[in-house]
């Protein structure tokens, strides 16, 4: 990303999306309800010259468990897209968002705060590379890739290092 | 066509099939009109720290994809509900 400056000297220096760990459960959810619902259409088929009553059930809750699932799906990566980490030289704001339930916005001003720490926890997070900052005050974002080195640059745009 | 009314229960699943599917485009549009609203909020912020052009990613490819399939789903199964119930 590249870095400019407006006229309060404020200046972006890195915009951080969240580690792509947060998509594993969302997606084995969708593939199983996927499969569930699918598996509805099949049997929805296979009673259809037998037993149509039994067949429109089964075709209609199939249906239903489909759309439900590829929208919550949906509502969930496009939840997902929104949240990053903004880092300027004079704050971090973190976007933690799930549309239609939540919106909320965490603001750190670096003015008071001195400290940023980042650690992995379990092996996972190890593996991975990800983990969480924890900011003076308490503040936890989590499900950030490589936090140490993020945790560097807030440092850096601390102006402390 | 003319047998999905031909029974009081087929017209009542005929009658649900499209209703759920009406109900899903309605989805669609609020999700996206909510997308949007989050976007318009971050593009605020960007373009306060940046004087210019707003550097925050679009999402157009993942918004194209959940219109694309969600048509593309409504589509397949109606087609399937209306034409072709022994493919299923």
């Amino acid at each position: 990303m590249t870095s400019t400056t407006n006229p309060t000297g404020e200046h972006l220096i890195r915009i951080i999306g969240e580690h792509w760990i947060r998509f594993v459960y969302p997606v084995f959810v969708y593939v199983l309800l996927l499969s569930i619902s699918l598996l509805l259409f099949v049997l929805a088929g296979f009673s259809a010259e037998h037993v149509m009553w039994l067949s429109h059930i089964t075709f209609v809750a199939g249906l239903v468990l489909l759309l439900l699932t590829h929208h919550w799906f949906f509502l969930r990566l496009l939840s997902e897209a929104i949240d990053c980490i903004v880092l300027t030289n004079q704050r971090s704001i973190h976007f933690d968002t799930h549309l239609l339930f939540h919106d909320d916005m965490q603001e750190n001003s670096f003015d008071k705060m001195r400290t940023v720490e980042a650690y992995h926890k379990g092996l996972l997070q190890n593996i991975f590379h990800y983990g969480t900052l924890r900011f003076q005050g308490g503040t936890d974002i989590p499900m950030v890739p490589h936090p140490h080195r993020v945790a560097k640059e807030i440092e850096q745009a601390m102006g402390r290092k | 066509m003319s047998s999905l009314f031909s029974s009081t229960g087929m017209a009542i699943t005929t009658f649900l099939v499209f209703t759920i599917e009406l109900l899903s485009l309605l989805a669609m549009v609020i999700v996206l009109l909510f997308f949007r609203r989050m976007q318009h909020k971050q593009k605020e912020l960007f373009l306060s720290l940046q004087n210019g052009e707003a550097l925050m990613p679009q999402h157009r490819v993942l918004v194209a994809l959940y219109i694309f399939s969600t048509l593309g789903i409504g589509a397949i199964s109606l087609w399937l509900f209306l034409f072709q119930p022994h493919l299923l």
